[in-house]
Order: structure tokens, then C-alpha cells, then sequence
């Protein structure tokens, strides 16, 4: 996420050189907090708020998740000799990290590769690694091994903290689990598809089953058309929904959508929908310079995401965004005026 | 007494007191600021404490799912690296100082030199070992010192398990390569006060070299050198970066130095602006708080010590 947000910065700032946007990159947790004591005229968060954190928020409060762009996360290997692409399932996935599955040639992954891959993977024992440090994609892949397995999601659930993943070695950041994986054979790990897109064939992944049965191997446009699928229904409205929203869990079960990616999430920005009030905390001009930035974001700046492995937004999600950002008021009247 | 002779005294006796008056206030600064990071860190753990009370530092359930948050595999990590760390950093850290202060080859030039370089690996910062220790360290480890070790000693439960590199004992390795500078330069200086008087004592009565230190040198300095070993000590409870990346960073109870495993330090750094609920927030204060009550604990046994060492001796430093 930081990256991105980082690459947004400085275009806009270029773009419009006499808006200055400070961001400071504390995790989605602070980012969070941060907003619900007023600290910031808008927060960055990789996971929407928790039913915990919605009951924090200052009373009379609207914080509006507004979804900013799009990540997925994929089960990166590092097994020589084998350059093909292999096929996983979320429940052999939890299983794997779980530590059920201790090697490679466990009959359950044999089991899902084609007869001529199956017979070439190694009997050896699969090293698992993971991120240490709390992850909004973390929590989306937690999020999914918990969806599709009931042992992972009993005794592990899900987090964007510190998890007690049962095996395996944490690695800090996403460079970190790479290059964990990368210096380790027989070794597997998830990876945030943004790095696999800005480092290109350095590290070997796998497709994963989606809910019509296709092994999906990840990239742009099925992590787009999956988001796309998640919010086909609208985003939701209440902070309620919210907190229970996820695309993952959107896409688990649909079937009609042949070609989505099932481990696909968004990024949030999240802004009060009132901006005037005290609790924001923010003036008439930071309210136009933030709506003017989030606009930019979710419309023109996409095409910077793409550079760095974020999905662009999918139009349905972009037409709802602009809508939710015409409804940001100050003092009563719309702060984004115009098209 | 002429007016003249009193305006001196007092305004002696009145520099005296606005030295005394800002000696004084520093240090009862210094000790507010202590009391009062220990208070913050207690009172914003309360709701951590008065949920878990003792399980929190003997448990070692870690689960957000259940809300279960215990600490004691991450005291452990940080008990077994340190004390791996001195293990192995003390031996190096002395064996140099004494050289250092010994060496009566080569002349002080050598001595001084080769003194500046030792104190350069204090220099590098320690997010610098933490990438070096992940890029070089680990793979070392994994390939050749544990399989190794593995060969000879495997039969010991501390050594079971697979070698992977990013365990408990690279993390030992790491902080015995940082807190060598510390032991070295403390130590270096300890030895190099020791008066002459007392080598010259030994020699004239025709003990060796080795003799000299040991029975002479090293009695002398011994409160000292133990005062370097705690600094060393307390480096490295509180290291963090250079643990974090090698350490494995796993929450389950490590059971033999190939383990991969947590220390309170590397869990704040990844727990930090991550959690979402307030108990989680409040155990990872409380994690700290242990930290601090560690660092504590270790200087006030050291400082006992050190008092009982040298409450005979007639000679300290």
C-alpha cells in the first residue's frame, strides 16, 4: 500500500504543486485510530474497520470507506527443476500452512496438478514462510484460508496483527517474505501480487481455484474483474456492512464468474463524511485539497497504480467512489462541485 | 569579617547552590522520567493485565482469534538469544580488551588502531546487521554451522529440529557481534586502569604473562568488567531491527535453539500499528512493560552484584 500511496504523492504533488499532502505509513491500525481522534484529514487502510471500531468512531460520526485500489495476493514457490505453474486450492492452502501438508509430494497437491507436473514434485519438505508484521493482505489471505478451511479459521482466524500462524517462519514485509523465498528451496509463501509485477520473473507462483472450479493464475485484469464482481452489489452503506464487507468472501461462492481471482482485495481510503464537523478536525481548503487528491485517485490516478501491480479500480467501482465523494459535505454544501 | 571577604563567601556559597539546584533537578528529571514511562506503560496495559494477570507472562497461547494474547515465548526468545549473545560476545569481547591492554608489542599504535576498528562495528547501525545477518548470516547458518552443529551435538534437544537459518541461534550469533564493541571498549578501559603497580608486583615475583592477568589483572578489574558485561546484556534485550529480521518471528514456543521464535522486542515492531481492538493494543503495551521491567530487573541484580563483589575488596573502580 505504501508504495502506491507514496507514487500518488509525489504525481499529485507534481500536478499540483501548491497542495503539500504529508502521509505517514503506521499501519493500517493507526491509520485508524488516527482518524477516529481527528489526527487526519483522511486515513489509508487495507482492511475496513472492524465492528470494534465502528462502535469507536465519535458519535453522530459518517466515515465513508472509500475503496482506492485493488490488490491480490498470490502462493509464490521456490521448487527447482519445476517451472510450471502449479494449481492449489484454498483448502490445500490452509492445510499447507497449517502444517497438515508437510511435503511436497503430499498426495492432496498431487492430487490437483496434471498427471505429467505431479509426477515431477519433490518429496521434500515444504518450507513455509509468511509475513511477521501485520498486513492488510495478510488479512485478506488469512480471511480466505479461514473461508476455506474450518480448522485454519477455529484455531487461527484472521488479523492484521500478529498471528499465531501454526508453522512456518515470518519475514518482515513483503521484500522480506521474497526474499525468504527466493533463498530457500522447497519453499512456499504468499506474496502481494504488486511485487511479483514489479520484480517479473524472479519468483514462480501458483493458480488457485476460484468458486466456478477454473485454476486462476493471478494478474491484473482477473484481480479487476474479481473487485468488480465483489461489488456488483453495490458498495455497502452503513458503517455495519462495512465492517463486514470483503470481496474475498464476495467471490467465494460465485459461481457465474468464470475468470476472477479468488484472493483479490481492495485498498480504502477513509474521509467523514461531514468535514466541517469537529471531529474531522479540517478546514474548508483541507477538505477541498483532500476531495481534489481522492477524485484524482480514484479516477486518473489508476493508470499510476498499474506501474507499481495494483489493479485499476473496475468502472462500477470508480462510478460508485464519485459518487460517494459528491456526497462529502462542508458546512452543508458538497465540497466537490462540478463533475 | 570585612564586607568585602563576605560578598566572596556568598557569592561562592550562591554559585554552589544554583549548581546543586540544577545537578539536582537533572537527576530527579531523569528519575521522573523513568517513573513516569513505567506508570504510562502500566496504566495503558490495564485492561491487558486485569484480563490475563499472570498467564500473560508464564501462557504461551498467542491467539487473536480467541482473543488469548500471552507473552512467555516471546520472554523466552529474548532470555535464549541474549544469553547466546553472551555466551559467545564475552569470551571475543574480553580476549580483545585484554590483548588491547596487554599488547606490549607493536607499540600503543597498534593498540589504538586496532581499538578504533572494533569500535567501528559499534557504528553500524543495527537495521544494517538485521539486512546483512538476513542476505548473509542466515544462508550461512542454514547451509554449514547448523547441519554442522546438527552432526555433533544433534543428540541435545536444543539442537533438534531443521535448520532453517532464521532461528533463535542466528539471532544469538547477531547480538554477540554487536555487543562485542561494548564489552571490548568497557573492559579495554577497566583493564588499562588497572595501575601498573600491580603488574610489576606479579612480574617481580616471576609469574608469566598469562599469569599476570589472571591472577592480578583481571581480580582487579573484575567489578568493572562485570559492569561491561551488563551493559553488553542490556544491548542486547533491547535490540531490535537486527533480531527481527533473522529471528523467525514465529509465536509458538520455541523448543530448541533451531526454532524459529519471537523476542518482546521484534513482536512490538511487527504488532505495532496493526492491532484493531483495544485488549490487543493494551497487550502489546504490556509487552512492552515487561521489557522495561527486564531491563530493569537485569541492572538491579547486576548493580547487587557488582556491591556484594566488591563490598570486601579494598580496591574499586
Amino acid at each position: 500500500m505504501y508504495p502506491l500511496m507514496q507514487a500518488w504523492i509525489n504525481t499529485y504533488q507534481y500536478l499540483q504543486p501548491n497542495i503539500q499532502i504529508s502521509y505517514a505509513a503506521l499501519g493500517s491500525g493507526k491509520g485508524i485510530s488516527g482518524i477516529t481522534a481527528g489526527l487526519y484529514n483522511f486515513g489509508e487502510s487495507d482492511a475496513p474497520l472492524t465492528a470494534a471500531q465502528y462502535s469507536a468512531l465519535p458519535s453522530g460520526s459518517n466515515l465513508l470507506t472509500i475503496p482506492v485500489s485493488d490488490s491480490g495476493v498470490i502462493p509464490a514457490y521456490n521448487l527447482p527443476g519445476i517451472t510450471a505453474h502449479l494449481n492449489f486450492t484454498g483448502n490445500v492452502l490452509a492445510e499447507i500452512f497449517y502444517g497438515t501438508i508437510t511435503n511436497w509430494n503430499d498426495p492432496r497437491i498431487a492430487a490437483l496438478q496434471s498427471p505429467s507436473v505431479a509426477s515431477t514434485l519433490p518429496s521434500n519438505p515444504i518450507q513455509v514462510y509468511h509475513r511477521s508484521d501485520g498486513s492488510g493482505t495478510m488479512y485478506g489471505f488469512t480471511q480466505y484460508l479461514s473461508d476455506s478451511n474450518k480448522t485454519w479459521a477455529e484455531n487461527v482466524g484472521y488479523s492484521t496483527g500478529v498471528l499465531n500462524w501454526p508453522v512456518g517462519v515470518g519475514c518482515l514485509h513483503n521484500a522480506g517474505v521474497a526474499q525468504c523465498i527466493s533463498g530457500n528451496q522447497y519453499s512456499i509463501g504468499p506474496l502481494e501480487i504488486a511485487y511479483e509485477i514489479a520484480n517479473p520473473g524472479q519468483i514462480n507462483y501458483g493458480a488457485v481455484k476460484n468458486a466456478a472450479g477454473h485454476f486462476v493464475l493471478a494478474n491484473l485484469t482477473n484481480i479487476a474483474l474479481a473487485v468488480g464482481a465483489g461489488v456488483r452489489n453495490g458498495l455497502p452503506s452503513t458503517d455495519a456492512q462495512w465492517s463486514s464487507f470483503s470481496v474475498i468472501q464476495q467471490t467465494f461462492n460465485d459461481t457465474a464468474d468464470t475468470q476472477i481471482y479468488p484472493i483479490a482485495t481492495f485498498t480504502y481510503a477513509l474521509v467523514y463524511q461531514d468535514l466541517s464537523a469537529s471531529y474531522a478536525a479540517t478546514t474548508q481548503v483541507q477538505a477541498l485539497d483532500t476531495l481534489s487528491f481522492l477524485q484524482w485517485v480514484v479516477n486518473s490516478g489508476q493508470a499510476t497504480g498499474a506501474y507499481l501491480g495494483y489493479a485499476p479500480l473496475p468502472a462500477s467501482a470508480v462510478t460508485l467512489d464519485n459518487q460517494l465523494l459528491a456526497s462529502i459535505t462542508y458546512n452543508g454544501t458538497p465540497v466537490l462541485t462540478g463533475s | 569579617m570585612t564586607a568585602s571577604q563576605k560578598g566572596k563567601r556568598s557569592s561562592r556559597s550562591r554559585g554552589d547552590l544554583v549548581l546543586k539546584s540544577v545537578v539536582g533537578a537533572a537527576a530527579i528529571g531523569v528519575i521522573a522520567l523513568l517513573a513516569g514511562l513505567g506508570i504510562e506503560l502500566a496504566y495503558s496495559s490495564r485492561l491487558s493485565i486485569s484480563t490475563f494477570g499472570l498467564s500473560f507472562i508464564f501462557g504461551s497461547t498467542w491467539a487473536p482469534i480467541h482473543s488469548i494474547y500471552n507473552a512467555f515465548p516471546f520472554l523466552v526468545g529474548t532470555l535464549a538469544t541474549s544469553g547466546i549473545g553472551l555466551l559467545l560476545g564475552v569470551p571475543m569481547g574480553l580476549g580483545i580488551a585484554i590483548f588491547l591492554s596487554e599488547n606490549r608489542r607493536g607499540g600503543r599504535a597498534l593498540n589504538t588502531t586496532l581499538g578504533s576498528l572494533v569500535e567501528l562495528l559499534a557504528a553500524v547501525p543495527s537495521v544494517i546487521y538485521g539486512l546483512w545477518g538476513l542476505f548473509v548470516l542466515v544462508p550461512f547458518m542454514a547451509h554449514f554451522v547448523e547441519p554442522g552443529l546438527k552432526s555433533v551435538l544433534g543428540f541435545l534437544p536444543i539442537f533438534s529440529g531443521t535448520p532453517i537459518g532464521t532461528d533463535l541461534l542466528t539471532a544469538g550469533v547477531i547480538l554477540a557481534i554487536m555487543i562485542i564493541p561494548t564489552i571490548s571498549a568497557v573492559s579495554r578501559d577497566v583493564l588499562n586502569a588497572v595501575p601498573n603497580s600491580q603488574r610489576e608486583a606479579m612480574y617481580s615475583l616471576g609469574a608469566t604473562d598469562w599469569e599476570v592477568i589472571r591472577k592480578s589483572v583481571l581480580p582487579y578489574a573484575r567489578s568493572g568488567i562485570f559492569g561491561a558485561i551488563i551493559l553488553g546484556l542490556g544491548r542486547a534485550v533491547g535490540e531490535t531491527m537486527a533480531v527481527t529480521f533473522v529471528v523467525g518471528n514465529n509465536t509458538n514456543l520455541p523448543h530448541s535453539l533451531l526454532s524459529p521464535g519471537y523476542t518482546l522486542t521484534s513482536l512490538i515492531v511487527n504488532q505495532l500499528g496493526a492491532t484493531t481492538d483495544p485488549l490487543a493494543d493494551a497487550a502489546l503495551v504490556e509487552v512492552s512493560l515487561l521489557l522495561f521491567l527486564l531491563a530493569l530487573v537485569i541492572n538491579f541484580v547486576a548493580r547487587g552484584l557488582v556491591w556484594r563483589m566488591t563490598r570486601k575488596t579494598k580496591f574499586r573502580i
